[in-house]
């Protein structure tokens, strides 16, 4: 059974850039449930941050039946993943593509750093990432 | 390395430009203003550095084009498209430095990224007495003028080039 991802892609002033969801299915809900939860691990992973110098943050937190992993970039910018069922190695492979496509959205010079991402050519590649390694959507 | 901080440099520059003038055309018009005055110098060095002669004919000068193109940003554009009178041609860049890491929003689908190289080659050639006209006739950045990359088209209208056939 594959079990439901959120993701989030937040910026230097903790906001969020971007949010996705790969196999939700249950109700609406579940989305504002996520989006508390991931931003109410932020202090975790920044505490988690300081001690490693990983890019790769594994599990930060937990919630209930949810888990919640996270991905530093360089930048400063931070990926977190809410997730059901625990996939380490489909979460991190997904947090370094997701780091490379990032990486060419931050050199484009039509994107405002810590702004809100329009850009629809990278909505659909994460998209694609998140396909390829959490089944379909 | 050099070709990445080339690209990011110019990149800043151009949204600094679209910052401060907003709407599309004006910027492609700054755009081609700054390559011209880019190249109204670069002719000098250029030159100083081919000792190539005068050009005899239109060939000549796409030739040597060609080599200015190699030595300034080390990309070969290929020359083709030449128009009955021999004096209109088209340079294809298979890849452009410039446009590394560019993707152009929707909403600045009327841009010429690469307006300033048409600038550059316009300043260039008014300097030798050849007033040439240099626009992109087709650009990979903007998807619905189809793949192929900044396309110049390039036009002869000088008095002084005429005599010296």
């Amino acid at each position: 059974m594959t079990g439901s991802y959120y993701f989030a892609l937040v910026g230097g002033s903790d906001r969020p850039l971007l949010e996705t969801e790969f196999n939700q299915r249950r109700e609406k809900e579940q989305r504002h449930l996520c989006q508390l939860i991931a931003h109410a691990s932020l202090d975790l992973l920044e505490a988690r941050a300081r001690a490693t110098s990983q890019c790769f943050l594994k599990s930060v937190d937990r919630f209930n039946e949810w888990h919640i992993s996270a991905y530093l970039t360089p930048g400063g910018a931070k990926f977190i993943m809410v997730h059901d069922q625990i996939n380490e190695d489909a979460v991190r492979n997904f947090f370094q593509d997701v780091n490379d496509i990032w990486l060419r959205l931050r050199l484009n010079p039509f994107y405002n750093p810590d702004g809100e991402i329009k850009n629809k050519s990278f909505l659909l590649r994460v998209r694609a990432i998140g396909q390829r390694y959490f089944g379909s959507a | 390395m050099e070709g990445e901080l080339l690209a990011l440099t110019y990149g800043a520059v151009v949204a600094r430009v679209l910052k401060d003038y907003e709407r599309t055309d004006e910027v492609n018009a700054q755009l081609d203003k700054m390559g011209y005055n880019v190249g109204v110098r670069l002719i000098d060095d250029f030159l100083a550095k081919n000792r190539h002669g005068r050009c005899k004919n239109m060939h000549e000068t796409a030739e040597a084009i060609q080599s200015a193109f190699k030595q300034y940003i080390n990309v070969q554009p290929q020359v083709g498209k030449w128009n009955d009178a021999q004096n209109s041609f088209s340079l294809t860049l298979d890849t452009n430095p410039l446009t590394s890491f560019v993707e152009l929003p929707a909403e600045l689908g009327g841009l010429c990224y690469c307006q300033f190289i048409c600038g550059i080659l316009r300043g260039a050639l008014e300097m030798i007495q050849l007033e040439t006209k240099v626009q992109i006739v087709a650009d990979n950045l903007r998807i619905n003028l189809g793949q192929s990359e900044g396309i110049v088209c390039y036009r002869n209208t000088s008095f002084f080039h005429q005599k010296a056939r």
